[in-house]
């Protein structure tokens, strides 16, 4: 794919329009601004070609702001009422006719974004940065606090639980149109900061200032009513509702009506274009998470907190996502970013806060920081990432062969091809909500196929067996969520250990084994699973499972929400298990993962599975692209 | 027929209300199975007032704040205490059977005027049928009238939308700031009243005296009438007159020419609200059944 | 406000119904103050004159016998998380499938049979009527509840329809009563000179058996693991819809054969009025035995004071026949308060937000 200089001045010319930026933030034209490259986010540089184009069109979900729109990017009530008046589509033609320099393709814009190699990256991040990194740079509120004034700033904001200081003498000051990022491991304290600040929870002690003020924000509402918006991890939509209800629930006093023309409206501006009168319950992930950006939009935000938007979105919805966030923030509206992706704080945020275990621990300028010295700030200790040793593949354990499964509430799996063969580690990437729940329980039996010769392990049919009979194949299993699912809260550990046990036997002691042996800690010789961390008690299931020493093991993202320690000797027990000679399939979201892990990898996409690549020979372009539905074909 | 058609009318009037009443509280997501209880508080408080005071609207006051009074008791254990909402709502309907017949025991034998219609016999137009749903008392087109505002507020207003939201997810409603545990409580107490009101109905139309245990499981009756309903409060209006025309037929079964056991046609409302639970389950599309029903709401950090 | 324990505790656990049961006393106390009757000998007629004389204890464990049956299965049933509270229907149902065998036995057929015969007829039906709850959850997911709910006043008319119709008695003069039982489908008495009879043994051999079930034997993990955690419990290889059927089977069938020990035992004959509030005092039960097969048994007893205490009120005080209701709606519900203690702290601190 080739493009030309004109498409790249599109996306400056509409990332650098007129709207309400300070003036200091006026970029050079016709430099290229650096679009935040996927290829920055994983994979060695070998890999790479030269320059990578990505095409947006293709990749459906998140599509980029439609290059002639250069409206105002606020919603009406923040518009000048000359601009009120007339109709939207005029409006907009008359301000493309008025608007700077638009490049002529403009209306047929296959909306091309350029990615940077990713040597050149590691550059102008840390070494030398472009011109127009520089002009950035220089137009930074960090950089040049003087010219405004903070927006919000928060003084010594403490939250404890019971025992538990959940937030410790936090200080944070973010500026209008700032992009803060705020790092830190589970458990650190992030959630409970920002949902102190968006009026979820009262700080016990500390102040919490906006435009200078002190303010005691009481409820969301109170937040929302000054201009504070938040994007939840977890989404709080309604399933049962519309588009425009589930906007309606949080907007007092307009009417649906408006809404609908509302959301249309955004959707084009933004290019985060939804029906507004679709259920949720019919909405994908990422078309969700849409909703609650545009729900925050809605309410002329001047702060928005976004907690980890990008686990759910391709990395190309994730560029998408960043390019609205980067049009806000030109707006004035400041950014607090929570993420653990080192690289999506690197390619977007300005400034960042590094929390662990309740407190700040530093502050930094991401952009002039690696990977490597971001997550030192965050664990507190270099972490070593396991190596995985090429092991012995053998032949295929687990085959799975067109497994198909229907789905009345979630997704149907189509026509699921795939083997995992003796020592090998098989990824299955996607983003969420693509049929992973459902795959894997068609994989435990949770959910059993019709065809017995669906799912066979070492030759023999298990596709209609229960979950206790295909333990007793051999196979294990670690679901993904670890309360409710892999284990149960209520019950001791002991007990636990019995429910994927109980079928091939329990050893005496083998509960205090698996402790020592993974490392999981907790008070009391045999406590309630609810008593442990996140951490360990992944460790301890995904440790249950290996002592069961299974010829298969399916994994659903086994470091899904876990600190970085736990994360070091979960992958490493699965990298040993592979090597005596297990499959081990597994289902994740989290890119990284899939990379140190796995020998070969499918995309899961809408329910089915895309061909099998080999680890060395993909990319994390291509992995994305094909997590967007685009066909291995297209991609190669 | 008349006569049939009379009793079905005052037949179907107190279904209504407490049907109406728990279809509130169901949509916010609370199941409260303690409608038999709060209907007899109703009666007996109702019952109670009218004779004491001669005023059968203060009798209906008090039969609302009777029932309200004994949804909030359940409200207080199944959302302050987050106790099983099913198990609750028993205690409720035990102990209203209980307390009704302990206070009610100085009324057993006593009667009152029933309440009189809403519009005089000679201001009546002359039709028959016109007669007949014209002349009734004016709790009759309360009731209808109560549907029919449930039905606008769940559908038309911002807060029964809200309302609604609560029911789907209590969780998402929680943390966009919706007050979840006041909306719930405000919902149950609208359906304590509303059982009240279905109560006095009861003790002051339809009897019109106190006997203990008087309701005779209509309100099991309605809290099977939300759910044949589909928790639609118009399907409620149409499946009130419905369940009271099948509740007659006992009496009227020979009348009307029937030769099946009278039994057989009482079982019929509960008979097709397990066919209605069955369809509606089964379609697997939720119709407006409230997703969080019945599950207890806390909220987490 | 309410603060989540990192573990329940374990004194709450076992203090929990103890309290309720002294919530109540006073709670009660406070309430016939309060309506102008003398508290102090309600209170002493409802709680002490059960106990006063032999005939009076005899009476108590009677009356435990159908609750401690139908109890320990509803706390197995609760325990899975199946809420049956369907179980009056059962008990119904159960009296119903006795009587159509005692009615119907043949003439000098071989007596030692009849009975066995009978109470197990009782069990299988209310096995049904407990399986038809658990089948449509199965198959369409309706809510077992309500379902269970309205299955009971199906077999209240089915029963009023049986002793008003078929199995009138022709010498009956037109109540609506059936024929006296033979003698030898008849419970043996236990204690001669009053009404106990074997049905105790039948109750705590149930419940042992019950509770050796669920504590030491894979399935009665499965239950418990459904009850906490459902996907869980599935995911650990604990099929949901066999599980339901189970717990549903088991207390339906336990009720049933309530029913059936008391129609062949106190009531002897079917009636429309055959006792079903049994079935919603023993959820009562079940949850004061703390959802165990044992506890229930004690928990029973409890239950059959308020019976035995309401019925000499009625005689003595002239109260009403439903004011026993009284307490145990009180009892319910501050058991139900206090057990959210066990998993809960209460903490006198307003936390804003909620």
């Amino acid at each position: 794919m080739e493009v030309d200089r004109q498409n790249i001045d599109i996306t400056v010319s509409y990332s650098s329009h007129a709207g309400k930026r300070p003036p200091s933030i006026v970029p050079v034209p016709h430099i290229p601004k650096p679009v935040h490259p996927v290829s920055a986010r994983y994979g060695p540089k070998a890999r790479k070609p030269d320059r990578v184009f990505v095409s947006m069109s293709d990749v459906g979900r998140f599509r980029p702001p439609d290059a002639k729109r250069l409206t105002s990017l606020r919603p009406p009530r923040a518009r000048p009422p000359v601009r009120e008046a007339p109709p939207v589509r005029e409006a907009s033609s008359e301000q493309i006719a008025n608007a700077a320099p638009i490049a002529p393709a403009a209306p047929v814009a296959p909306a091309v974004l350029p990615v940077e190699p990713v040597a050149a990256l590691r550059e102008t991040a840390t070494v030398a940065p472009l011109p127009a990194m520089q002009a950035q740079v220089a137009g930074d509120p960090i950089a040049a606090p003087e010219d405004t004034a903070p927006l919000l700033v928060l003084t010594g904001l403490s939250k404890a639980f019971g025992a538990v200081r959940a937030v410790e003498d936090v200080s944070l000051t973010l500026s209008p149109g700032e992009k803060h990022a705020l790092l830190g491991e589970n458990g650190a304290g992030k959630s409970t900061l920002v949902k102190m600040i968006y009026g979820v929870l009262q700080p016990d002690t500390g102040t919490i200032r906006l435009d200078g003020h002190p303010v005691r924000i009481d409820s969301p509402s109170a937040a929302r009513s000054r201009g504070i918006g938040m994007v939840f991890q977890h989404f709080s939509t309604f399933e049962a509702l519309s588009v425009a209800e589930n906007l309606a629930v949080v907007l007092p006093g307009r009417s649906l009506r408006d809404i609908r023309r509302d959301v249309r409206r955004i959707g084009e501006e933004y290019g985060l274009g939804i029906e507004p009168d679709r259920r949720l319950a019919s909405l994908s992930a990422g078309e969700r998470q849409r909703v609650e950006i545009i729900r925050c939009l809605l309410q002329d935000p001047r702060l928005l907190i976004m907690d980890e938007p990008t686990s759910v979105l391709t990395p190309q919805e994730a560029q998408a996502l960043f390019v609205v966030l980067d049009r806000l923030a030109e707006e004035g509206c400041a950014i607090l970013y929570i993420s653990h992706r080192l690289d999506d704080v690197r390619a977007l945020c300005q400034s960042a806060t590094v929390m662990r275990r309740g407190k700040v621990v530093a502050t930094c300028n991401p952009r002039e920081e690696t990977v490597a010295s971001l997550a030192e700030m965050m664990i507190g200790s270099t972490v070593e990432r396991p190596r995985k040793q090429a092991s012995l593949i053998g032949k295929a354990l687990l085959e799975v062969d067109d497994l198909r499964v229907v789905s009345g509430g979630g997704v149907s799996l189509d026509g699921i091809t795939f083997a995992a063969r003796r020592g090998e580690i098989f990824g299955i990437a996607g983003v969420a909500g693509e049929g992973q729940s459902e795959l894997f329980a068609a994989l435990s039996g949770e959910r059993p196929a019709r065809r017995p010769g669906a799912i066979r392990i070492n030759g023999r049919a298990v596709g209609a067996l229960d979950p206790l009979r295909r333990r007793r194949a051999g196979m294990a299993f670690a679901p993904e969520r670890r309360v409710g699912h892999a284990a149960i809260g209520d019950m001791r550990l002991s007990e636990n250990f019995r429910l994927t046990h109980h079928a091939t036997g329990l050893r005496r002691g083998a509960v205090a084994m698996l402790r020592d042996a993974f490392d999981v800690r907790a008070e009391g010789k045999d406590p309630f699973a609810a008593a442990l961390s996140g951490g360990n008690l992944q460790k301890f299931v995904i440790g249950r499972e290996i002592l069961r020493e299974p010829s298969v093991l399916i994994v659903e993202q086994p470091t899904w929400g876990v600190d970085a320690g736990a994360a070091t000797v979960i992958h490493k027990a699965l990298m040993e298990l592979a090597a005596k000679g297990a499959a081990i399939v597994v289902i994740s979201q989290d890119l990284d993962e899939i990379f140190a892990l796995c020998d070969r990898v499918a995309v899961l996409h809408r329910g089915r599975l895309s061909e099998p690549q080999v680890m060395s020979a993909v990319t994390a372009e291509k992995l994305g692209l094909l997590m967007g539905g685009a066909a291995v074909a297209e991609v190669s | 027929m008349e006569a049939f058609l009379v009793s079905m009318i005052v037949a179907a009037t107190p279904l209504l209300f407490a049907a109406t009443g728990e279809l509130v509280a169901e949509r916010s997501g609370v199941l409260n199975l303690g409608v038999e209880g709060m209907m007899l508080l109703g009666a007996v408080a109702a019952f109670a007032v009218a004779l004491s005071t001669g005023s059968s609207t203060l009798g209906i006051v008090a039969g609302a704040a009777a029932g309200a009074g004994a949804a909030a008791l359940f409200a207080l254990v199944a959302l302050g205490f987050t106790a099983n909402q099913a198990a609750t709502g028993l205690a409720l309907a035990i102990f209203g059977t209980g307390v009704s017949g302990l206070i009610g025991q100085g009324y057993v034998g006593n009667a009152i005027d029933p309440l009189a219609p809403l519009l005089a016999a000679e201001s009546l137009p002359d039709h028959p049928a016109l007669r007949i749903i014209l002349g009734r008392d004016a709790m009759v087109y309360l009731a209808l009238a109560l549907a029919i505002a449930v039905w606008f507020y769940l559908t038309r207003t911002r807060s029964g939308l809200k309302l609604r939201a609560i029911g789907d997810d209590a969780d998402s409603a929680h943390s966009v700031g919706l007050k979840v545990l006041p909306s719930r409580f405000a919902a149950v107490l609208f359906g304590g009243a509303c059982a009240g009101l279905a109560g006095a109905y009861l003790s002051l139309a339809y009897t019109p005296l106190w006997g203990e245990n008087m309701t005779a499981g209509r309100g099991w009756i309605a809290l099977a009438l939300v759910v044949f309903a589909g928790w639609g409060p118009i399907r409620v209006i149409f499946g009130a007159y419905l369940f009271a025309a099948a509740s007659l037929s006992q009496f009227y079964g020979n009348a009307l020419g029937l030769s099946i056991p009278s039994q057989f046609l009482a079982m019929t409302p509960y008979l097709a609200t397990i066919l209605a639970l069955v369809v509606i389950s089964a379609a697997g599309a939720r119709y407006n059944a409230p997703a969080m029903l019945g599950l207890p709401f806390r909220p987490t950090r | 406000m309410l603060e989540r324990r990192v573990s329940p505790s374990p004194v709450l656990a076992i203090l929990s119904p103890v309290i309720a049961v002294a919530l109540t006393i006073i709670a009660g106390f406070a309430l016939f103050a309060a309506l102008g009757k003398d508290p102090v000998k309600a209170m002493e007629i409802y709680f002490l004159s059960p106990f006063a004389d032999a005939y009076n204890r005899s009476e108590l464990l009677v009356k435990a016998i159908p609750l401690a049956l139908i109890g320990s299965g509803l706390a197995i049933c609760f325990r899975a998380g199946v809420f049956n509270i369907g179980a009056p229907g059962q008990y119904t149902l159960g009296a119903i499938f006795a009587g159509g065998v005692a009615l119907h036995a043949p003439e000098g057929a071989a007596m030692i049979w009849l009975l066995p015969l009978t109470l197990a007829a009782g069990f299988v039906g209310g096995m049904l009527w407990g399986w038809i709850p658990a089948f449509l959850r199965v198959v369409s997911g309706a809510n077992v509840i309500l379902v269970s709910l309205m299955l009971t006043y199906v077999a209240a008319l089915l029963l009023d329809w049986l002793v008003r119709g078929p199995w009138t008695d022709p010498q009956g003069r037109g109540f609506p009563k059936s024929a006296l039982f033979p003698d030898g489908a008849l419970m043996p008495v236990l204690l001669p000179g009053t009404r106990l009879h074997w049905g105790l043994a039948l109750a705590v051999v149930a419940a042992l058996a019950l509770a050796w079930m669920l504590s030491r034997t894979r399935r009665g993990f499965g239950i418990r693991a459904m009850g906490l955690a459902p996907k869980a419990a599935a995911f650990a290889g604990f099929s949901e819809a066999k599980t339901i059927t189970y717990v549903m089977l088991v207390s339906g069938g336990l009720a049933g054969l309530a029913g059936a020990v008391e129609v062949t035992s106190t009531i002897q004959q079917l009636q429309p009025d055959i006792a079903a509030g049994y079935g919603f005092a023993a959820i009562i039960v079940a949850f004061l035995g703390r959802l165990n097969p044992i506890g229930a048994l004690i928990a029973a007893l409890a239950l059959a004071v308020t019976y035995i205490g309401g019925e000499n009120a009625q005689i003595l005080l002239k109260l009403p026949k439903n004011a026993a209701f009284v307490f145990q709606g009180m009892l319910l519900f501050f058991l139900l308060a206090c057990d959210t203690l066990i998993h809960y702290r209460l903490r006198l601190r307003r936390v804003a937000g909620g």
